[in-house]
C-alpha cells in the first residue's frame, strides 16, 4: 500500500470509529447506559419483563439461604424488593447488606438469575474501623 | 514570563535545559515509588470487604488518573500548538500519546484483575469501563493519525484536532459512575470527601505522584529526541551529533 | 516477610504490580532505544551528506 492509500484507510477507520463512539455516547445519554434496573424501576414496569435484564440493589440482611449451589436472597433499594434465585458460585464480595448486580429474568415475582456480580462501594477501611463503626451504630 | 516561555520553547534551549531537569524528576519518581510500594504493600491495612485485594487499587487508581491527566495534557498542548504555533507544544502532545495509552491499558488490565475475584467477572460493559476503553481507542487513533502524514506540521494539526474533539470523553469517564447506574464503584476521593482510611490514601497519593514525575521525565526524554529529528537540518543539531563520537 | 504473602489474592496482587513494573521498565527502555536509533540515523545522514 502506498502512503496515500494508507492514509485513506486510516481516515475511513477513524470515521467509522468516531461514528461508533458517538453512537455509544448517544445511547449512553439516552440513559440506556444504566447498567442495571433498581427494584423500584422493575416494579414500575420500566424493565423489559419477559426478556433478560439486570437487577441491582442491596442484599437484604437475613434473607440469604443456600442449599448446595442453589441460593436465594432478596434484593432491595429500600422501597421495593425482589427475591432472586441463583445456582452457581457467588463472587467474593457477595454479602448481606452489600450491593449486587444480577442478570436474569422475572418468572412471576421470582427473579431467576443466570449471573450474580458483587458491587463495591467507595468506602475503604480496615476491619477494625468497620467494627467500630458497626458498634457506634448500635 | 512570556519571554521566558519563548526562550525555553526554542528547540535548542529546550534540548539543553531539559537535560538538567530530567534527574530532578527521576529522583522524586524513585523515592515516591519506593515509599508507595512500602505503604501499599506493607503499611496499609487490608480492607474490611476486599481483604488484601485492595492493594491492587494503589496501582489501578493512579494509572486511571494518569490516563485522564495525560490525555488532558495532550489535548491542551495540541491546542496551544494550534493557536500559538509553538512546535514544542506539538512535540509534547505527540510524545505523550504512547505513555497515556499505556497508562490506560494498565488501568484496564489491573481493574480487570481486581474485578475477577471481587465482582465475579473480568469485564462488564458498564458506563465507566466502556468510556475508559473508548479513551484507549482515542489514544490509538491519535497515534496512528500522527504517523499517517509525512509532513510533521500536517500531522500535528490533524492529531491536535482529534485530541481536542476527544476531550468530551474525559468528563464522561469521570462522571460515568454518578450519571448512570454502573457496576464500577463511585469515586472515593473528591474535593469534599475522602472515604478511605488514611494509610490507604497515603499509598494511593505516593504512587499517584510517582507516576506524575515518571510521566514528566519520560516526556522530556522523548521530546528531546523528537526535537533532534525535527531540527535535523539546523546547525546546532549537526554540531551536537558530530561532536558526540 | 510474612506480611507480603497476602491471603488468597496474592497472585492477583503480584501480577498487577509486576505488570506495572514491566510497563515502567518498557517506557524507559523504549525511550533509550529511540534515542540511540535517532542519534545513529542522524550521524549516518550527516556522514552521507558530506
Amino acid at each position: 500500500m502506498t502512503k496515500r492509500q494508507n492514509r485513506m484507510v486510516l481516515v475511513a477507520t477513524l470515521i467509522a470509529g468516531a461514528i461508533l463512539a458517538v453512537t455509544l455516547l448517544l445511547q449512553a445519554l439516552e440513559s440506556n447506559a444504566n447498567y442495571f434496573y433498581s427494584p423500584t424501576a422493575v416494579a414500575e414496569g420500566k424493565a423489559p419483563i419477559g426478556k433478560s435484564f439486570r437487577l441491582g440493589g442491596l442484599v437484604v440482611a437475613g434473607s440469604f439461604k443456600r442449599k448446595d449451589l442453589k441460593s436465594t436472597f432478596d434484593v432491595t433499594d429500600n422501597k421495593n424488593k425482589f427475591t432472586v434465585e441463583y445456582t452457581g458460585i457467588l463472587p467474593d464480595l457477595f454479602r448481606e447488606g452489600q450491593g449486587i448486580v444480577t442478570t436474569g429474568s422475572l418468572v412471576g415475582n421470582l427473579f431467576v438469575a443466570t449471573e450474580v456480580l458483587a458491587k463495591h462501594d467507595e468506602n475503604y477501611m480496615p476491619p477494625e474501623v468497620a467494627d467500630a463503626l458497626e458498634e457506634a451504630k448500635k | 514570563m512570556w519571554k521566558w516561555i519563548q526562550a525555553f520553547a526554542s528547540p535548542q534551549n529546550f534540548y539543553q535545559t531539559s537535560a538538567k531537569i530530567i534527574p530532578w524528576l527521576m529522583m522524586p519518581f524513585i523515592a515516591l515509588s519506593l515509599a508507595g510500594l512500602y505503604w501499599g504493600l506493607v503499611v496499609s491495612p487490608a480492607d474490611y470487604q476486599q481483604g488484601d485485594s485492595v492493594r491492587i487499587m494503589y496501582v489501578h487508581v493512579p494509572a486511571a488518573w494518569m490516563s485522564l491527566f495525560v490525555y488532558m495534557v495532550m489535548a491542551i498542548s495540541g491546542a496551544i500548538g494550534l493557536i500559538w504555533q509553538i512546535k514544542l507544544a506539538h512535540i509534547v502532545a505527540k510524545v505523550s500519546a504512547p505513555i497515556g495509552a499505556l497508562f490506560t491499558l494498565l488501568a484496564l488490565i489491573t481493574g480487570s484483575i481486581w474485578g475477577k475475584p471481587m465482582w465475579g467477572t473480568w469485564w462488564v460493559w458498564d458506563a465507566r469501563l466502556t468510556s475508559e476503553l473508548i479513551l484507549l481507542f482515542l489514544y490509538l487513533a491519535y497515534i496512528s493519525l500522527n504517523n499517517a502524514f509525512d509532513n510533521p506540521k500536517t500531522a500535528s494539526k490533524a492529531s491536535a484536532i482529534l485530541a481536542i474533539v476527544g476531550l468530551v470523553n474525559i468528563p464522561i469517564i469521570y462522571y460515568s459512575v454518578e450519571w448512570w447506574n454502573s457496576l464500577h464503584q463511585g469515586s472515593s476521593i473528591s474535593a469534599t470527601k475522602i472515604s478511605m482510611q488514611i494509610d490507604m490514601f497515603i499509598a494511593l497519593m505516593l504512587i499517584s505522584f510517582a507516576f506524575k514525575f515518571l510521566y514528566g521525565a519520560l516526556v522530556l526524554m522523548r521530546a528531546r529526541d523528537e526535537v533532534l529529528v525535527r531540527e535535523q537540518n539546523s546547525r546546532w543539531v549537526k554540531t551536537l551529533i558530530e561532536g558526540k563520537k | 516477610m510474612d506480611f507480603l504473602i497476602f491471603d488468597k489474592y496474592a497472585l492477583y496482587i503480584w501480577v498487577s504490580y509486576l505488570l506495572t513494573f514491566t510497563m515502567v521498565a518498557f517506557l524507559f527502555i523504549s525511550a533509550k532505544i529511540n534515542h540511540t536509533r535517532i542519534a545513529t540515523q542522524l550521524r549516518i545522514k550527516y556522514i552521507r551528506g558530506e
